[in-house]
């Protein structure tokens, strides 16, 4: 039984304040949840909690832990009693938190005393986070993500940790292996009276697991309560733009005209890579002013499909025909930010490189800017200088210079935060409301296809296991996996 | 300009100053009278301190401290070359290999993997003995052998760039391949290729002085810090600064463009 008491709570990394005195109470046995946006203190909060700030980081206050004192900054040899044994960290990223040379059984019996390391039953260990035994054999490589953040989860419960931290622990995965690893994780503390912090940049997943929630802003807490409570009546307005951004739109209304006219058509297309079959015999079509999306999880085949459409994948068997009067002119935008952008030029220049390839005059440069809702003056800039939601839409407005026909999105809004990811979606819909492109989304997120798309697609395996108007797919789906994979979504707030 | 040059370190700093007084020596030897120097043979070698003569006088009576000056030239020129050469040779071969892969990459690879395997010192005596040896029969050695390190430099630093969703946005703006490597990529390698070339230019210069020393650089009788070191070992008691300054030049010259470059590199990828 244990409880953590901060108060004052001040992180500095390299002179600029992070944190601004922040006040934390976690009594015994409870699950609490902190959430925030990138960038908003919540990580740097936990990692002074373990004494593991990156270098140049102070932190100053008084931390307690059952009423010891912690001190901060503290040394090395203080800090050994606290990681791992009073609070276990499971980190967000399963694909770098293991060493990929050692065998996952090692890896869990790693932190422990020699003695104890070699009577340590592995087997139990692994079978309490849903492994079987010979997982202890196998290497990091030879497991999924989600197999993989159960071993660092086992790792972490080996040594006993008075208290859970589960920073962005499901981030990285897949809807469905997102809800499994959070369920094991509550399993665990309810089974062992862990206490249980959650961290995470999405409230949905909070809403049915956790009491009491924070919600950081700018490295102070703006708000905190029961979640039922600020979830149903949220007194902070930054809450409030939070809860907002995180809803699923309803959109009944179709943006599109019904225009019969087929724009584009890819039937049987086949892609191996090596032995695995990224498409298994895809036919997918999208029409004129249409927009079509594609859902599946990571490996379902729904990047190489938007890559083989654009010409960056060389298919290997299967067709794709573009309507005749019209140009293949298909233009994507990318899922990471930071890098569809070249660091080395400014944002004036690559979006005139843009608009010459179509034989557009340069100076349409400002047309551009000021449709995705950018300053002028951001022409000189470079990319390092603009937030990621503002790098994305210098992404949208390169793709769009050229006045494409089809606009690919590849998971452009996932890796954004909520609300920016609520303002890309709706530069995109009043986007295609003026421009008339048609567009095919690719996502993961059910909910950011629903306010997007006329049309869906699901894939699985390489395979579309499912296709037809969003609307029905929404409300009957067909397939088991489309269940599936709804209902890992669906958890309104 | 005036912050960077404050914030660099103080090894930095005395570096520049370095480089600048050697650039100097370099293009206006005449400001430090060194265009002209007269032999003395029949007063021979004078020990450092000698009046009229800083640093003493060599075996034919030149002035040391002009001879060193004078032989930054030929000292420098060459190393110089010698990097630039091997930076367009491998910027045109690396990028080819590099971006169009398969047997292109196969090709240049193994040319380079051959080049690589010649021992460059060996190889420019042995050109020397066939072709007549000469400075710049030298430095079209050495910028030949020196390549393969830059070709297989910018190899990786295209194949490690050419995947990035900017340089895809690129391909789908169908923009011209000399255009994607030119405008996109050699920007966003230039730090890596910059260091080599910092690199390139220290080895040069030792390389070619020690050719230079054995011989097979420079003429008899030519201001040249390799020669100067090879001539002056027989007055290394008359007078001992003749050979130390030519060697001192050489190492203080390598340290400082190795401290730059690396300075250069620590400033550009923060």
């Amino acid at each position: 039984m244990s409880s953590i008491n901060v108060s004052n709570l001040v992180v500095k990394i390299n002179d600029l304040e992070i944190l601004h005195g922040v006040d934390f109470f976690m009594p015994e046995n409870t699950v609490i949840g902190i959430v925030g946006e990138s960038g908003s203190g919540k990580t740097t909060f936990v990692r002074s909690l373990m004494g593991i700030l990156p270098a140049g980081g102070a932190a100053a206050g008084e931390y307690e832990i059952d009423g010891e004192n912690v001190p901060l900054p503290g040394d090395e040899k203080s800090w050994g009693n606290v990681r791992g044994k009073k609070l276990g960290l499971i980190m967000q990223d399963p694909f770098t938190a293991l060493d990929p040379r050692t065998k996952c059984g090692k890896q869990i019996t790693a932190p422990l005393p020699k003695g104890e390391a070699d009577t340590f039953d592995i087997s139990a260990a692994l079978s309490e986070v849903g492994l079987s035994p010979d997982v202890a054999n196998k290497y990091p490589f030879e497991l999924s993500g989600g197999m993989r953040q159960r071993v660092v989860i086992a790792a972490v419960l080996a040594l006993n940790p008075e208290i859970l931290v589960a920073d962005e622990a499901t981030s990285a995965l897949d809807v469905i292996i997102q809800e499994e690893i959070l369920d094991l994780i509550v399993n665990i503390h309810e089974k062992k009276n862990t206490p249980l912090i959650i961290i995470t940049h999405d409230l949905r997943i909070l809403s049915s697991r956790t009491k009491t929630v924070l919600v950081f802003k700018d490295g102070e807490i703006v708000e905190r309560g029961l979640t039922a409570e600020v979830i149903s009546d949220p007194q902070n307005p930054y809450t409030k733009e939070l809860l907002e951004a995180g809803k699923p739109g309803l959109r009944d209304v179709r943006l599109t005209f019904p225009n019969s006219k087929e724009l584009m058509k890819a039937e049987h297309l086949n892609k191996h890579f090596g032995a695995q079959q990224a498409l298994d015999d895809v036919n997918i079509d999208i029409f004129f002013d249409e927009s079509v999306a594609v859902v599946g999880e990571s490996g379902s085949g729904k990047t190489t499909l938007a890559r083989t459409i654009i010409g960056l994948e060389q298919a290997d068997s299967g067709t794709i025909t573009f309507a005749k009067d019209c140009p293949s002119s298909v233009q994507i935008v990318f899922q990471d930010p930071y890098s569809s952008l070249n660091p080395a030029m400014k944002i004036g220049s690559i979006l005139k490189e843009a608009l010459r390839t179509a034989g557009r005059p340069e100076s349409d440069v400002a047309e551009l800017l000021e449709m995705v809702e950018i300053p002028f003056d951001f022409a000189s800039r470079r990319p390092a200088q603009l937030s990621g939601g503002q790098r994305q839409r210098i992404a949208i407005a390169r793709a769009l210079a050229t006045k494409p026909n089809l606009l690919i999105c590849d998971e452009s809004v996932s890796a954004l935060d909520v609300i920016i990811q609520r303002k890309i979606i709706d530069l995109l819909i009043c986007l295609r409301e003026k421009e008339k492109f048609s567009m095919l989304f690719i996502s993961h997120d059910m909910n950011v296809v629903r306010e997007l798309a006329d049309r869906v697609y699901v894939m699985k395996d390489g395979k579309v296991v499912e296709g037809g108007d969003a609307n029905d797919v929404w409300n009957n789906p067909q397939n088991e996996y489309t269940v599936r994979l709804l209902n890992a979504r669906l958890t309104e707030i | 300009m005036k912050k960077f040059f404050l914030e660099l370190s103080l090894g930095s700093k005395i570096s520049l100053f370095i480089l600048v007084v050697i650039a100097l020596w370099l293009i206006f030897p005449a400001l430090f009278g060194a265009n002209h120097i007269p032999q003395d043979i029949i007063t021979g070698v004078q020990p450092p301190g000698t009046a009229g003569h800083l640093l003493g006088t060599d075996s034919l009576g030149r002035d040391v401290l002009k001879l060193t000056i004078a032989g930054t030239r030929s000292a420098l020129i060459g190393p110089l070359v010698i990097a630039t050469g091997s930076i367009i040779l491998g910027l045109l071969l690396g990028s080819l290999a590099g971006w169009y892969g398969g047997k292109v990459d196969w090709i240049i690879s193994r040319y380079a993997d051959i080049t690589l395997s010649m021992p460059t010192l060996l190889l420019a005596i042995v050109a020397a003995g066939i072709i007549g040896g000469g400075y710049w029969v030298s430095v079209l050695v050495m910028t030949i052998l020196y390549s393969p390190f830059d070709i297989r430099l910018v190899r990786s630093a295209v194949i490690g760039e050419k995947h990035k969703p900017y340089i895809e946005a690129g391909l789908v703006l169908k923009l011209k391949t000399i255009r994607i490597l030119a405008r996109h990529i050699f920007p966003n390698i230039a730090i890596v290729v910059m260091v080599n070339f910092f690199l390139n230019i220290a080895y040069g210069l030792m390389s070619m002085s020690s050719l230079s020393f054995l011989g097979l650089g420079v003429s008899p009788g030519s201001a040249d810090w390799g020669r100067q070191l090879a001539d002056s070992r027989g007055i290394l008691w008359g007078n001992p600064a003749a050979a130390l300054s030519a060697g001192i030049a050489i190492i203080i010259t390598a340290v400082a463009i190795n401290t730059i470059g690396n300075n250069f590199v620590q400033k550009k990828s923060l």
